[in-house]
């Protein structure tokens, strides 16, 4: 059954079509959109948010910069970006699941962030802008649940200015043993069941420890980023690599 | 280092939140408006970049990517110095600071920053009340000036121990009659050396 590995992919530990698996992460997105960001805060014990704040001082985006806040969800990037950016800069956040871009869209216009901030609806491995038009691109959580990784990379780079980066932030493997241990422990145990507890549905949060774990380590990750024709590919390891924070440019 | 995430964070949603209670973002002058300013601080290795928005309030950043308009490299105690703009040079030439880029913009930053501080009184009204505002702010007065007296205070008590009790160094006074008492003595030797001078000369002049 060879032949058949190619149009397989993974959901989470089950292996699926590769068809099959959007309409799969579409579903756990559309489930959980609403609760997405109280549920992130319960999680990670809110230091997601300090995740989110590193990665954007290491993007080092300035006023007039254009920023694609790819995967982009309920937009926490997006808020601080366009606030950076400034009213001549632009701000792109997108999605490809209709319910994150609707929940990040109210919550930015709730913000008062509106002008430079453009929304969306777009397929990571396709994206629908010309060559050359981003001096940034993040993607923050959200790479692990892109079905072609590598085609993702491609078209990303595709999209960026020459001389402008990529900041890939996403769940990693743990550099110590015990911490392993531990994060084990509560990803599979605690998670599904605050994930029930607060939105009722246990089998997203199972399917987010899974993909955590299928999701390629910092150095595989890091050679398809060199693969996909990034240079200077560099990682950092957050919170003793729980999630790491992937930078690369195109010169 | 996300521990400086953490710090920026935390000093950016308390500024912040300072700014909008006193209503002055509003003032925040426009010329600022996108400068990236970063202060390094060495003696904790922490990187500050802030950054003023449209809104007026304050992006506060670490690490520092790329370049920023001013970079003000100096350590905990060297920034406390720097409330004094005229020991800005002395302090560069010490090499306690180190500034980098456009010195005007940070003077005109911090300066818009301390203008803040004048709301404090409207802002503990905001939670309290006026007239628990006004006790909290004329006891803060009486504390300061109290304070105030306290080191005056300690400071002459201190020099009546050192001039006037154990006499571990000399009184203004007598440092000062001192140098007169010198000045004469000085004064004495050199008509002195003056007379010699001239009866010497006298003296070769008859033989």
């Amino acid at each position: 059954m060879s032949d058949n590995s190619e149009n397989t992919t993974h959901f989470g530990y089950q292996t699926v079509n590769k068809e099959e698996k959007v309409g799969k992460v579409a579903e756990v997105f559309h489930s959980v959109a609403a609760k997405y960001d109280i549920m992130n805060d319960l999680m990670s014990m809110g230091i997601h948010r300090i995740w989110k704040r590193h990665t954007i001082a290491c993007a080092g985006a300035r006023p007039g910069n254009k920023v694609l806040d790819l995967a982009g969800g309920t937009g926490d990037l997006t808020a601080k970006f366009s606030r950076i950016v400034g009213e001549n800069g632009q701000v792109v956040l997108a999605d490809i699941n209709e319910s994150m871009l609707r929940v990040g869209r109210d919550k930015l216009r709730d913000l008062g962030i509106v002008g430079n901030v453009e929304y969306v609806l777009a397929n990571a491995e396709e994206l629908p802008f010309a060559d050359n038009s981003f001096d940034i691109v993040t993607i923050a959580f959200g790479l692990r649940n892109v079905t072609d990784k590598d085609k993702a990379l491609a078209s990303i780079y595709r999209v960026l200015k020459p001389g402008g980066r990529l900041l890939v932030l996403e769940f990693s493997k743990p550099t110590t043993e015990g911490l392993s241990k531990i994060y084990d422990w509560y990803s599979f145990n605690l998670l599904p069941t605050m994930g029930k507890l607060v939105t009722n549905d246990a089998d997203s949060y199972q399917y987010l420890a899974e993909s955590i774990r299928m999701h390629p380590d910092q150095e595989t990750l890091k050679s398809m980023m060199e693969n996909a024709e990034f240079e200077e590919v560099t990682y950092q390891n957050l919170t003793g690599g729980i999630v790491a924070l992937h930078k690369g440019y195109k010169f | 280092m996300p521990t400086a995430s953490l710090v920026s964070g935390l000093i950016e949603h308390s500024i912040n939140y300072w700014l909008k209670t006193s209503g002055h973002n509003s003032s925040a002058p426009k010329k600022l408006t996108g400068k990236i300013f970063a202060i390094e601080l060495t003696d904790l290795s922490l990187v500050l970049v802030m950054q003023i928005n449209e809104q007026g309030l304050l992006n506060v950043y670490s690490p520092l990517e790329g370049s920023a308009d001013c970079t003000i490299k100096t350590s905990l105690a060297g920034l406390q110095k720097l409330q004094q703009p005229e020991q800005i040079t002395a302090l560069i030439k010490a090499g306690e600071v180190d500034i980098d880029g456009d010195v005007s913009l940070a003077q005109q930053f911090s300066d818009w920053l301390k203008g803040s501080l004048i709301y404090w009184q409207d802002i503990l009204a905001s939670f309290t009340g006026d007239i628990a505002a006004h006790h909290l702010s004329e006891i803060a007065q009486q504390t300061k000036q109290l304070a105030s007296q306290k080191s005056a205070d300690a400071k002459r008590i201190f020099s009546h121990i050192v001039w006037d009790e154990k006499r571990l160094a000399p009184n203004p006074l007598e440092l000062e009659e001192f140098a007169t008492q010198v000045q004469q003595t000085r004064q004495a030797a050199d008509r002195l050396s003056a007379k010699i001078q001239q009866l010497t000369q006298k003296i070769e002049a008859k033989s």
